[in-house]
């Protein structure tokens, strides 16, 4: 029973010295601890005025995409539609340009009118589904140089300064092409 | 008296392994609710908006295309049946012409496929097979 006591009295005073040693540690290092402690709580209010700042930023810059993606949408969808109308009018110029060539040469086999409008509508088409600028911009040259001639001859055919029977540079121009 | 001190030890073990666990939890909770904790979380999620605003844009943009695209091959699906059927009737029209000069035989096949090509809406087909009309035709006449 004595043992026990003066374990636990050692232990006790080992308690009581480690503590008094902690105050002394306290009391010698007051001015660095509470340095320390005011940069930790000055440190926390700058990273909390920074992200509050980012975050505000943040708000603001989705705010901006928002109302600029709305636009964008909007011109794309414009364009789109605008694209549309646009092959519906080259369709019907197509259309068209079957019919002038009909009238001017009235004796011209129908398999030729329409080979012509399949040729045109065939490169409208390649024009239409080109990926680059480049390539879509020589395959609308191509259709317009086709529409051209095509006109031309009809033209060249009224005034009766052609052959009256054959769109010879339309039919080279597709031969070329094949 | 050793069973004693052994099981007191032990309780002093695991009650101070409670406590610490316990600190442990709180000060992690503290640090979770805490405001540069909150700031970088509110942070985190309007970046992620932001990122999920321009994916949103790219599929937009994506899906208007196709649209887009569907609404030109209707267009053009309208077209060709036009043109397929205008060629198909002129086709009938100068196989009931030539009825009587062509073998039956052969007015079957080319009837038969003025309507296949027609209903295939190939226009190269019709194109070809009119011309082989017009040239059966020419060659009667210059038989004559």
């Amino acid at each position: 029973m004595k043992l026990i006591k003066n374990l636990i009295a050692n232990i006790l005073k080992l308690v009581y010295r480690v503590k008094d040693e902690h105050l002394t540690w306290q009391q010698n290092n007051q001015p660095k601890l509470a340095t320390l402690r005011l940069a930790k709580v000055l440190a926390e209010n700058d990273l909390a005025a920074e992200l509050k700042k980012r975050g505000t930023q943040l708000e603001h810059d989705i705010a901006m995409l928002k109302t600029q993606h709305t636009a964008e949408l909007a011109m794309f969808k414009i364009k789109c539609q605008q694209d549309v109308q646009d092959y519906k009018q080259y369709l019907q110029s197509l259309e068209q340009l079957k019919r002038s060539i009909e009238m001017a040469y009235q004796h011209l086999p129908e398999s030729v009118a329409f080979a012509i409008h399949h040729h045109a509508k065939y490169l409208l088409n390649k024009m239409w589904e080109a990926q680059a600028f480049e390539e879509r911009m020589a395959h609308e040259m191509r259709l317009i140089q086709f529409m051209s001639t095509v006109h031309e001859d009809a033209r060249l055919c009224l005034e009766g300064s052609s052959h009256p029977d054959l769109p010879e540079k339309t039919l080279s121009l597709i031969q070329k092409a094949e | 008296m050793a069973d004693f001190l052994l099981l007191l030890a032990l309780s002093l073990f695991v009650i101070l392994g409670l406590v610490s666990i316990l600190k442990f939890s709180l000060k992690a909770l503290i640090d979770y609710f805490s405001s540069a904790q909150r700031l970088q979380r509110k942070l985190l999620f309007l970046q992620n908006r932001k990122d999920t605003l321009h994916k949103q844009q790219y599929f937009k943009s994506i899906q208007l295309r196709y649209f887009n695209d569907l609404k030109r091959k209707h267009l053009l699906k309208l077209d060709n049946r036009r043109q397929s059927l205008a060629l198909a009737r002129l086709i009938q029209k100068s196989l009931n012409v030539q009825k009587k000069h062509i073998p039956t035989a052969l007015f079957k096949q080319w009837q038969l496929e003025q309507k296949l090509y027609r209903q295939q809406q190939d226009m190269l087909g019709l194109i070809q097979l009119q011309q082989k009309i017009t040239n059966y035709e020419a060659d009667k006449e210059f038989n004559r």
